[in-house]
């Protein structure tokens, strides 16, 4: 359980985060999201007691984190997967970590192994390729078996392999009544595994909803439509609060109208509809129209290549 | 990587003699440790041999066996001093900070369990590093020199080398801690511990010879003096004075560098 209440960060003159209130239940997995510089590596700081708050408090499990006697049975957390010396081997460095809280090297190999470095742990972590990094960040928040992970973007640089291992280990963890928290900008990847969503826009909460919620949300369901006799059709569909969009001739989108109805004027007309998909809206379309404003730094649109999405 | 199944662990806590483990496991290995101590073997044997082939006979009855220790006493604090600045510095500069204070959150525990294993390290290797260059120079000193190397005064005299060491080590420990920059703090470390006795002490005025007493290098002199030495020299303290001078110059930039760390962001 993490709880944050008007948790606010100001760096000199910039303000990183502003007034933000979010709890991150047990037993689900709750996905960060936002822009760049959108506060929410600040705010995983701030959770695990690295910067001081300027305004504004942040609880796990009921405590501040430095006021727990056992923090790495409380939390484990990736916050910055090179955050460890080049010189030191993997195995050096879990025993460490291991060490601080009593426990051996016992655990630290039962951890080699499940993260998949048992072959790598007598190597230099100057020698580690990013992957090899997220997977010892990942290994060193699984250390202490904690009540809550904090993850600031695991699957960065990981092969296939290991973003489906994440992808498994967050959801397993969740099932076992852990919380757990994580940032990363794919999209399609937080799909997959958030139950819940907190996402931030310039250091401020914009939304903390289920998944569901947040797509029923955005959904202004939109129709693609494939017919010979598209012109007519767009023109019988036409209406207030429809909206069609050509991609191609003989396609287009249409919004505001169910492909029932489309269905059901071409029907009439005996045109012949060769395609009639509805379009399901994406996380990532979701998020993208709740953030759009928020934005700090975004480039110039690329033009699309062809007419086809 | 395997299916996701996780043995319980044990729950355990967080307590200092658990950090001081884990700093000795972090302290052992890293490469720039074995180097550093290798290096500081190396020059106080050096410099402890050096010293006794250039000593001779017209000093007269002053020499003594443990005569190496001065000149390798110097030397070493320096080296000591960079390994301690790096102790702390190589955290900030790699990020691992960020790694032991999620583990050590109340953060004075880390630096805690530091500022004992560099002042432990710091006195112990001197200390052997010393005396093994007092017993293989002693041959070059023998036809004139006094025998201290058995009696519990010779033995004062290295362990207070020993002791200056480990001071003058949480001393820097304490500025890399303050100012988290590996060349910044030693840089300070060479100001304060050869720069300003060198300037001060290059001066024949008196006043300025009391301030050279009172610098850590000025100060730690008089740990390792022997006996008489106090009285021969006007700006070298005794024993007891000595002491609380240098205690003062080491724990007060680790107290200070204690206060910034838990007050600042990582």
């Amino acid at each position: 359980m993490i709880e944050t209440f008007g948790l606010t960060k100001r760096y000199g003159p910039v303000l990183a985060l502003d007034h933000l209130s979010m709890q991150v239940h047990p037993g689900e997995v709750t996905g960060f999201l936002g822009p760049n510089g959108a506060g929410k590596s600040t705010t995983m700081r701030l959770i695990c007691g690295l910067d001081h708050p300027t305004e504004g408090t942040a609880l796990v499990n009921g405590k501040p984190y430095a006021a727990h006697r056992d923090p790495l049975h409380q939390v484990g957390a990736l916050l910055d997967a090179k955050a460890m010396h080049p010189g030191r081997t993997a195995r050096a460095e879990l025993m460490a970590i291991a060490q601080t809280q009593g426990l051996g090297a016992k655990r630290v190999d039962e951890v080699l192994e499940y993260t998949g470095l048992a072959s790598v742990a007598k190597r230099r972590l100057g020698t580690f390729s990013l992957g090899m990094g997220q997977r010892l960040g990942i290994a060193a928040a699984l250390l202490c078996d904690p009540l809550t992970l904090i993850l600031d973007e695991p699957i960065n640089g990981l092969d296939p392999e290991g973003v489906i291992w994440v992808r498994d280990l967050v959801k397993y963890e969740a099932s076992q009544g852990k919380t757990v928290f994580l940032s990363s900008h794919l999209m399609s990847e937080m799909a997959l595994v958030a139950d819940r969503l907190v996402i931030l826009g310039r250091g401020k909460l914009v939304a903390e909803k289920t998944m569901k919620e947040l797509i029923a949300d955005a959904s202004d369901i939109a129709t693609r439509v494939r017919c010979a006799q598209a012109t007519e059709l767009t023109a019988e569909l036409a209406g207030p609060g429809v909206r069609i969009d050509s991609l191609a001739p003989g396609l287009f989108e249409v919004h505001g109208r169910s492909a029932e109805q489309v269905a059901t004027i071409a029907l009439d007309h005996r045109w012949l509809v060769t395609e009639l998909t509805p379009m399901q809206v994406s996380l990532e379309d979701a998020y993208m129209k709740l953030t759009q404003s928020q934005a700090q730094y975004t480039g110039t649109a690329v033009p699309t290549p062809g007419a086809q999405r | 990587m395997t299916a996701p199944h996780q043995p319980s662990v044990p729950s355990t806590r967080l307590t200092y003699a658990h950090v001081l483990r884990s700093e000795w496991t972090k302290f052992w290995s890293v490469p720039s440790t074995w180097w550093t101590l290798g290096a500081l073997v190396v020059v106080i044997i050096g410099f402890g041999l050096i010293s006794n082939s250039s000593a001779s006979a017209t000093a007269g009855a002053t020499i003594r066996a443990t005569q190496p220790t001065s000149a390798a006493f110097t030397v070493g604090q320096l080296v000591m001093a960079i390994l301690a600045v790096l102790v702390i510095t190589g955290e900030f500069t790699s990020g691992e900070i960020k790694t032991s204070l999620l583990a050590a959150p109340g953060r004075w525990r880390m630096l805690a369990a530091k500022a004992a294993i560099v002042a432990v390290i710091g006195f112990a290797v001197t200390f052997v590093a010393i005396y093994i260059a007092m017993l293989c120079g002693w041959p070059m000193i023998s036809s004139f020199a006094t025998d201290d190397r058995f009696t519990a005064a010779g033995l004062r005299v290295i362990a207070g080398a020993g002791l200056g060491v480990a001071l003058v080590a949480v001393m820097a420990l304490g500025i890399g801690t303050l100012v988290r920059n590996g060349a910044l703090a030693i840089g300070i470390v060479v100001v304060v511990q050869f720069i300003l006795m060198a300037v001060f002490g290059g001066i024949n005025i008196h006043w300025m010879h009391v301030v050279v007493g009172y610098l850590p290098a000025g100060a730690i002199r008089g740990l390792s003096a022997p006996p008489s030495a106090a009285n021969a020299a006007v700006d070298i303290f005794t024993f007891g004075k000595s002491l609380w001078v240098s205690l003062l110059w080491a724990f007060v930039p680790l107290l200070a560098g204690a206060v910034v760390l838990r007050k600042s962001d990582i």
